[in-house]
Formats: C-alpha cells, structure tokens, sequence
C-alpha cells in the first residue's frame, strides 16, 4: 500500500472525527439546550400536531409544543443517562472481569457463574424489574442500566485478562513482589485500556437504545420532561394526523448511538487492536 | 487373567470406545448440573428480586374491604398471612415457591385470577409472532449475505453493509414507526396495531402479523448477517475451497455447497440465543403493536404492580433462555464434530 501524503493524512475523516462531528452537536444542546431551541420545552407557542415548516422545523406535539425545542432539551437527559450507565457499567464490569481473569480459580468461576444467572434474565426485562422496585429516578435509571450492562462487560474484560496474566512483565511484577491490586492497576488495566475502550463506546451505544426503550414504555423521563424516548411514543397516538413527529426524535437516537459506535470504530484503529469492532459488539452490546 | 472365548475379551480399541464414552458421559452430567445450578439460581434471583418489591401481596389481595372495622380487617390479614404461607422463614416460603411454580401454580394475579391461566393465554400469540420473526430474519439474513458474498460491486456490497449498520443503531420503536408511517399511514396496504386469532380470521392474522414481525426481524437479520458475513469471509480463504474451485467446481455450486454450510455453522449458536432472549425484544414490539402476548402483558402488569405475573413471567423467559442456550450447546456439539474432540 503506498502512504497517504502528509497533508491528505491530516484532512482525511477518520471514524473518530465523523463520531465527534455527529455527538458535538448533542453535547452542545445538552450543556446550553436555551441557547440552540427556539422555545421552551413546556412553551405552547402554535396549534397542535403542525408538520415540519419555517417557523417549527421538526413541527409541533400534540399539545402545540415545538417538538425541535424538545429535541434539544431532551438531549440532557439522555446523553447524562447513556453516559453514566455506560461509565458504571465499564468501571464495574472491568474490575470484576480483569481481577477474575487473572486471579482465577474460585474467584473467577463464583464471578463468571453470577455473569451467567445475569445473563439468563432478557435485558429489558432485568432493567423493567429494577426500576419497578427501585422508582423511577434518573439515578435508579442508571443504575438499571448500568446493572443489566455490567455482566457481559466482566465476561469480555475476564478475557482480557486471562490474555494478560501470562505476559512476561506480569510475572516480572508478581516475582518482584507486586500485590494483586498493583499489578491490576499498573500493569492489567494500563495495557488492556485500547480494547476496553472500543468496549465502553460500545456500551455507552447500547445504553443510548436501553435508556430509548425505557423511556419509550413509559419508564424513563416523566412527562412533561421531553425525552426522545417518550416522543416517539406520542408519535404512535398520532401518526395519521401528523406522520413526521417522530423522525426528529428517532434521528436524534440513532445519530447518537451511531457516533458512539464510529468513535470505537475509530480508537480501535488507532489502537490497532487485533479484535474488531462487530466482534467486540457481541459480546458486550447485547440488547 | 484366563481367557476363555475370544469374543468377550475388551481389545484395546473397545477399552479406549467405552472410556470415550465414560468422558463424553461425565461431560453430560456436568453439563445438567451446571444447568440446574445456574437454573436454580435464576429462580432464586427472582424470588428475592419479589421480596424487595414495595407494597405487599397481601394488602393487594384484601383490597380496600369497605365496612370492615381496622380490627376485623388485621384479623383478615393474619389468617391470609398464615394462608398463603407468609409467616413462615424466607427459604421455606422460596422452596414452596419454587415446588407450586413447578407445578405450574404462580399464585393468583391481584384481581384473584389465576397467574398461569393468564400467561397461558398470551402464550400462543408470542409464539407466533417469534417464530415468524425468526423465519424471516433467517431466511433474510441468507439471502442477503450470499448475494453480498457473490456481488462483484463494491458498491453493492457497501450498501448492504451501511444498511445492517443502520439497523443497529435503531431501536424497535423507531424502526416500527417508521415502517407503521409507511406501510399504514402512507400507503394503506396493512393495518397499524391490532390482533386477531388466527382460527378467527387466517387473514387478517397474518395482515396484523406482518409490520410487528418485519420490526423485530430486521434487526436480527442485522445480527445474522454480520455472523454469516465475517463466516463466509473466513471459510471462503481455506484451503478445502481452492481445492474445490481446482477440481473444477462451478463457483455457483462452491459457494452454496461447500462455502455456505460451513459458514452458517457458527450462526446456528447466534439464532438460538436470539430465539432464547426473543422476550427482550417482543416487550417493545408487542406494545408497539397492541399485539396481546406476554411482552405486552408484562409491561401492562409492571405498570400494575401485579407482581405474581410479572415473576412468573420473569421466571419462564429466564428458564426458556438458560434452556434454549443449553440445547444450543449441545446441538452444537452433534453437529460440528470439531467442537467434541477440543473438550
């Protein structure tokens, strides 16, 4: 293969710029949402169920609400949700996984046998059951989700290491005397860091789809909260009256979802590790 | 040792048989034992989960009582309380949890009728909804990624790629409003939401059946496709194939013949654990699609607080995955001969 010439290289979209570009926006409408939405997410500024036009981009709700307002309010909410479930999951999951790997023995198959009775529950399912007995707080939503994702995150980071605990400097460390929570820390984490976190960008998608799909059956944001999740359902009450109520907040979904997945994409390359993207996807991005 | 007839005599190849099959045996045993372990497990996950739910099954079942006095009404309490067996150590109340559940007895749903007759009643229609997803997902998924594996364009097979990409950043909801905003809304050829048994009326069955199963089968295509894509991938590089292709094969007969089997091979794992945690899915779609299975009566039950329903529900979907994953194993094993050996 002949090299790309400096200045190409330099301007050439890798999967991680594309991931930004596409998450940037959102991040903005999250940290500043009154500077970008042109109403209020509760303002009623028109008459109900208008389509996409000038003055309403994506149109109005059913209560006369503007719906890109909404949008963008909801980004918050959902990015805060996604993120957080996501970073537990990942620091929970990767612990367990890495220390069960490489202590092994008792340890790992007690841990792996819990991954596999978590597992058995059906993900949406698990998270229903949390939040019915937890409520229905954004701090429950979290943890819910962070809870369903954290198994088969521990059985991805348990391979890991198991691939470490045989390597060379690792046995260095434990001959010279380095503890068990040294060698995790300085030597198992440092070096297992690039695949896990292709796993975490990964993660933080699923938890976009989770958080979506809560929300969706009712379980997530409380109205009148603007999540994208509860629009698409107001969108189904009236998709004869007004077919093109959903599209923005569907969009917003998937456009977030898929800038998590592009940015993994993009530091598996960078990282060049051996494991691919779709590889690592099944095992930890079950939904 | 004497040896009188030869035919009763262990040669060594019968001795080496017979202590493959003590392994292969034992394999097996362990295999059911980590089964009901794990099994076991779920059951008991569930049952505490049920212990921390807030509001108790006993004040659901009394109800209001209007006309009683707080005393008569505490008097009621306690004898359902002995009644049900409630006062009684936790592990005693799990084992006869566990033991009434076996028999098929989940208790009774908080309008007092019977948990197992209502769940037994949506069963039939998630059925039909998962296997048709599953058909049509399978057969897509084949379809699809052959003719990418065969397509000579780039483009083509870049297509394909960007649209399996796409469908797995879209949840269930958003495809389905999509495909109601065109199939129902725009051109009017299916109805948006709705069920009708099929011994009622075949065709409108199959007319409400269409847009839920097309919901849920095209993100599973999606998954299918990548397994069959990256096997075709994979496989299509051994050896055996070029020697194929040297013997004068027609590529045709190469690729579904000798490419392809090998090649789906690993995907049978991945539609059996789709099959297994179908339930995931069938929540979002059923209630999407008004369609009265037990996705649809789980949620409706959550939002209830009917919690003996939602437990049985738990439990059986739990249990149908932890099995489903389990056959899977094993099937596995009887059909790829490799797998058998390197255990």
């Amino acid at each position: 293969m002949t090299a790309a010439p400096g200045r190409a290289r330099a301007l050439r979209i890798t999967p991680t710029v594309a991931g930004l570009a596409l998450l940037v926006p959102f991040v903005a409408f999250a940290l500043f949402p009154a500077l970008f939405a042109p109403y209020g997410p509760y303002e009623i500024v028109n008459t109900p169920l208008l389509g996409p036009s000038a003055g309403h981009l994506l149109g109005t709700d059913e209560i006369g609400r503007d719906l890109l307002s909404r949008v963008v309010f909801a980004s918050r909410n959902d990015l805060l949700v996604s993120i957080m479930s996501a970073a537990v999951a990942f620091t929970l999951g990767t612990v367990f996984g890495l220390l069960s790997g490489y202590i092994g023995g008792i340890f790992d198959t007690v841990s792996m046998r819990t991954v596999d009775v978590f597992l058995s529950f059906p993900t949406i399912v698990m998270a229903l059951f949390l939040i019915t007995v937890f409520g229905r707080e954004t701090w429950v939503q979290i943890l819910a989700i962070a809870l369903v994702m954290t198994p088969s995150t521990a059985r991805f980071a348990r391979g890991e290491g198991l691939l470490l605990r045989s390597r060379g400097y690792v046995e260095a460390s434990k001959v010279s005397g380095g503890g068990r929570l040294h060698i995790l820390f300085r030597h198992l984490l440092p070096n297992a860091m690039p695949t896990l976190l292709v796993a975490a960008s990964v993660l933080a998608s699923a938890a976009v789809l989770i958080a979506a799909s809560l929300s969706y059956l009712g379980l997530g944001a409380q109205p009148p909260a603007a999540s994208w999740g509860n629009m698409l359902r107001s969108a189904y009450g009236v998709v004869y009256d007004a077919p093109l109520f959903g599209i923005g907040p569907g969009i917003a979904i998937s456009v977030v979802a898929g800038a998590y997945v592009l940015i993994g994409e993009g530091l598996r390359r960078r990282f060049r590790t051996d494991r691919n993207t779709a590889s690592i996807s099944r095992s930890v991005g079950r939904v | 040792m004497t040896v009188s007839a030869g035919t009763d005599v262990p040669t060594t190849q019968d001795r080496a048989a017979s202590a493959i099959w003590r392994a292969r045996l034992g394999r097996v045993a362990v295999q059911f034992g980590q089964l009901a372990a794990v099994l076991a497990a779920v059951s008991l996950l569930t049952f505490l989960i049920m212990q921390a739910l807030p509001g108790s099954a006993v004040d659901n079942r009394l109800g209001p009582l209007p006309g009683f006095t707080p005393e008569e009404r505490e008097q009621l309490r306690q004898s359902l309380i002995v009644s049900l067996g409630l006062d009684r150590p936790l592990p005693y109340q799990y084992v006869l949890w566990v033991v009434k559940a076996l028999q098929g007895d989940f208790g009774l749903t908080y309008q007092g009728l019977e948990v197992s007759e209502l769940v037994g009643s949506r069963i039939g229609a998630t059925v039909e909804l998962g296997v048709a997803s599953l058909l049509i997902s399978t057969v897509l998924s084949l379809v699809v990624s052959m003719y990418a594996y065969r397509s000579r364009s780039r483009a083509t097979k870049g297509g394909i790629q960007s649209f399996v990409t796409v469908l797995f950043v879209m949840p269930a909801f958003w495809l389905g409003l999509l495909l109601v905003i065109v199939f129902a809304a725009q051109l009017q050829w299916l109805p948006s939401a709705g069920y009708t048994a099929f011994s009622d009326d075949p065709r409108k069955n199959l007319e409400f059946l269409v847009l839920p199963a097309l919901t849920l089968a095209l993100p599973q295509m999606a998954l299918f496709f990548r397994y069959l894509n990256a096997g075709l991938r994979d496989v299509s590089r051994l050896p055996f194939v070029t020697s194929c292709r040297a013997r004068g094969l027609s590529s045709r007969r190469v690729d579904y013949r000798h490419v392809l089997p090998n090649a789906a091979l690993p995907t049978i794992t991945v539609v059996g654990l789709v099959a297994g945690s179908l339930l995931s899915g069938l929540v979002i779609v059923e209630s999407v699609f008004a369609w009265p299975g037990m996705g649809m009566l789980l949620v409706d039950s959550v939002g209830r607080k009917d919690y003996n329903t939602v437990a049985a529900i738990v439990l059986i979907t739990s249990v149908v995955y932890v099995v489903v994953a389990f056959l899977v194993d094993f099937v596995y094993q009887l059909v790829d001969p490799r797998t058998r050996r390197r255990a």
